[in-house]
């Protein structure tokens, strides 16, 4: 089999586990600060509070409502990464040219999986040859042009919303996707694993040899390799994602929105404020913009774009991928990018 | 077996709010059979990683394993078994008066509940209520929620006037991390009001809106008041099962 060689030193699945990325290392210390934390905080060590009953339900809620979704996104890259022919993305990209990346965005709902799988599914797609700025596109369009998600929207909000969240979304992934395409991979990309051979071997060393053909029996081995180490290193960073979006909702910085929101002028970023603490699943947060009767339809549309694409845990499920300056650059963007267009949504929905 | 124990931690999680019939305080109902997928995938996973002597992925190290067993921890010690968040900002979901925009009626409802008559009165939860339709006015409803007193009703030139007697529920769409307090407005019509914070089944038909700062509060006209045991399931459901 001949490795990809798309972007920077690859290495194996096995490699990358094995090596403990610095960006894994911090997040193990993260999350045993947080075991630390919970002994210390929370009953029978210390009298239950208010806010530690909103923290625990806050927390387990969370988890249980994207657990379903990450193993759905380790498992559809598992599939992505075991059966699918490795130069047939690269070709795909080369053919459509300057239209790869809109290609891409319009391409997503093949892969339609939501905010919390698709990290997953983008870094198996960038492993099997997808250029990176085309995966950004894909890891930005996917929860938003999602046909469950669109369903769900259209049935709590109405299909024109729908409609506008689903453009507003293709619209965001595809100019950062094409401004990512002026950067170098190397300067905002984290190294990415190619797959692991057949014969299990670690391909640290990117030597690119080529091998026979691997038997459905060992396509299968890889496959359930490639699924367990996705999901354990995935759910790591989910664990440390919800328990700061858990720990600001139980804070006082949780309250306070529902006023702010009902303004012309504050309703947009306050409720991209609060999608951005609450980090719902994209196919439920229509049903809860729905509850916010009070504010604008500029601001729920701001709420429904920009929450699939940035909040507090994806922030750090997408350092897994990228460099921390990127992601930053990524959440700034996304969020004027959202700011600007909302108005221009609006105007057509009115 | 080290290898395994990822999987068997998150496996024996999401097993643990299954077994103990707690999903549903959590997360909606369309939620179940994902949940059950899950536990059996990640059973799969822990048990091959168990049978297979060597594979690529290597086994975690204990910090990472104590990481992996937090929910667990938060779930048994902290979560499980704890009433709901407490009522923090109530919000007066309802028609906001003088908006520069038009409201949008609220069509995500009700899904978790088919609604069922007693004794002539339609059982309905808060969330229902707070965006009542002004077609239902005098119609017959039994509600359950928390009693909230807010003193003795006073008006205020700019606030409007403000009602005493309060029905809070946290109200979930999809999940208990989106519970949202929303009230309605009681009229006791001379009862004694009941101690702060208990939880009641009210009886009474929907009366006139009352007027709350600048938005217009569904109002229950109450014709029996029942104290009760906190319910198992504490949560209003609002989003149907999509």
């Amino acid at each position: 089999m001949l490795l990809p060689r798309a972007v920077g030193p690859a290495l194996s699945v096995a490699g990358l586990a094995r090596r403990r990325t610095p960006t894994r290392r911090l997040h193990t210390a993260l999350a045993i600060l947080l075991v630390a934390a919970a002994i210390v905080a929370l009953p029978p060590l210390a009298p239950a509070a208010d806010w530690q009953r909103t923290f625990g339900v806050t927390f387990v809620a969370l988890l249980l409502a994207a657990l379903p979704y990450v193993l759905l996104g380790s498992l559809l890259s598992g599939v992505i990464a075991v059966l699918l022919p490795d130069a047939f993305l690269a070709r795909w990209s080369r053919r459509l040219g300057p239209f790869a990346v809109p290609g891409t965005v319009l391409l997503a709902p093949l892969f339609p999986v939501c905010e919390c799988g698709s990290v997953s599914v983008a870094r198996a797609l960038m492993r099997k040859g997808l250029p990176p700025a085309q995966a950004v596109a894909y890891l930005l369009a996917a929860p938003l042009v999602n046909p469950t998600v669109a369903l769900a929207t259209a049935t709590a909000l109405g299909a024109d919303m729908a409609v506008a969240r689903c453009i507003g979304g293709a619209v965001i992934a595809t100019g950062v996707g094409l401004a990512t395409l002026l950067i170098a991979p190397a300067r905002w990309l984290r190294p990415v694993g190619a797959d692991a051979c057949a014969d299990d071997h670690d391909h640290g060393d990117d030597h690119g040899h080529a091998h026979a053909a691997p038997s459905w029996r060992q396509r299968g081995r890889q496959l359930i390799d490639h699924v367990a180490d996705d999901f354990a290193e995935m759910s790591l960073f989910l664990l440390v994602g919800v328990a700061l979006a858990a720990a600001i909702k139980a804070s006082a910085l949780g309250d306070g929105f529902a006023d702010a929101s009902a303004g012309e002028l504050s309703g947009p970023p306050t409720l991209m404020a609060t999608a951005f603490i609450m980090s719902l699943c994209a196919e439920a947060d229509a049903f809860v913009a729905a509850s916010f009767t009070a504010a604008s339809p500029a601001a729920i549309l701001a709420f429904l774009i920009f929450g699939p694409m940035v909040d507090l845990k994806l922030l750090l499920m997408y350092r897994l991928a990228f460099r921390s300056w990127y992601v930053a650059a990524l959440a700034l963007v996304i969020a004027l990018a959202t700011l600007a267009l909302v108005p221009l949504l609006t105007r057509w929905l009115a | 077996m080290k290898r395994a124990l990822p999987f068997a931690l998150w496996a024996a999680f999401v097993g643990i709010v299954l077994l103990r019939d707690e999903a549903r305080l959590y997360v909606a109902d369309s939620f179940d059979w994902k949940l059950i997928a899950s536990v059996a995938v990640l059973a799969v996973l822990a048990l091959i990683a168990v049978l297979r002597a060597r594979g690529a992925a290597p086994a975690a190290r204990w910090p990472e394993l104590l990481a992996h067993a937090t929910p667990i921890l938060v779930l048994v010690v902290a979560a499980g078994g704890l009433p709901p968040p407490p009522p923090m900002a109530a919000s007066f979901g309802s028609t906001p008066r003088g908006a520069t925009h038009t409201p949008r009626p609220f069509t995500g409802m009700p899904g978790k509940r088919v609604p069922v008559i007693v004794d002539g009165h339609r059982r309905v939860g808060v969330a229902e209520l707070a965006w009542f339709d002004r077609d239902k006015l005098g119609d017959a409803v039994e509600v359950t929620g928390i009693y909230r007193s807010r003193g003795p009703a006073v008006t205020d030139s700019e606030l409007g006037a403000m009602p005493a007697h309060l029905l809070v529920r946290h109200v979930v769409t999809c999940c208990a991390a989106d519970a949202q307090a929303v009230t309605i407005v009681l009229d006791l019509a001379g009862r004694t009001p009941p101690p702060d914070g208990a939880w009641l089944r009210v009886r009474g038909r929907i009366a006139t809106p009352a007027a709350v700062e600048s938005w217009e509060v569904c109002q229950v006209r109450v014709d029996e008041l029942t104290a009760i045991d906190a319910p198992v399931d504490p949560y209003d459901w609002m989003a149907p099962s999509y």
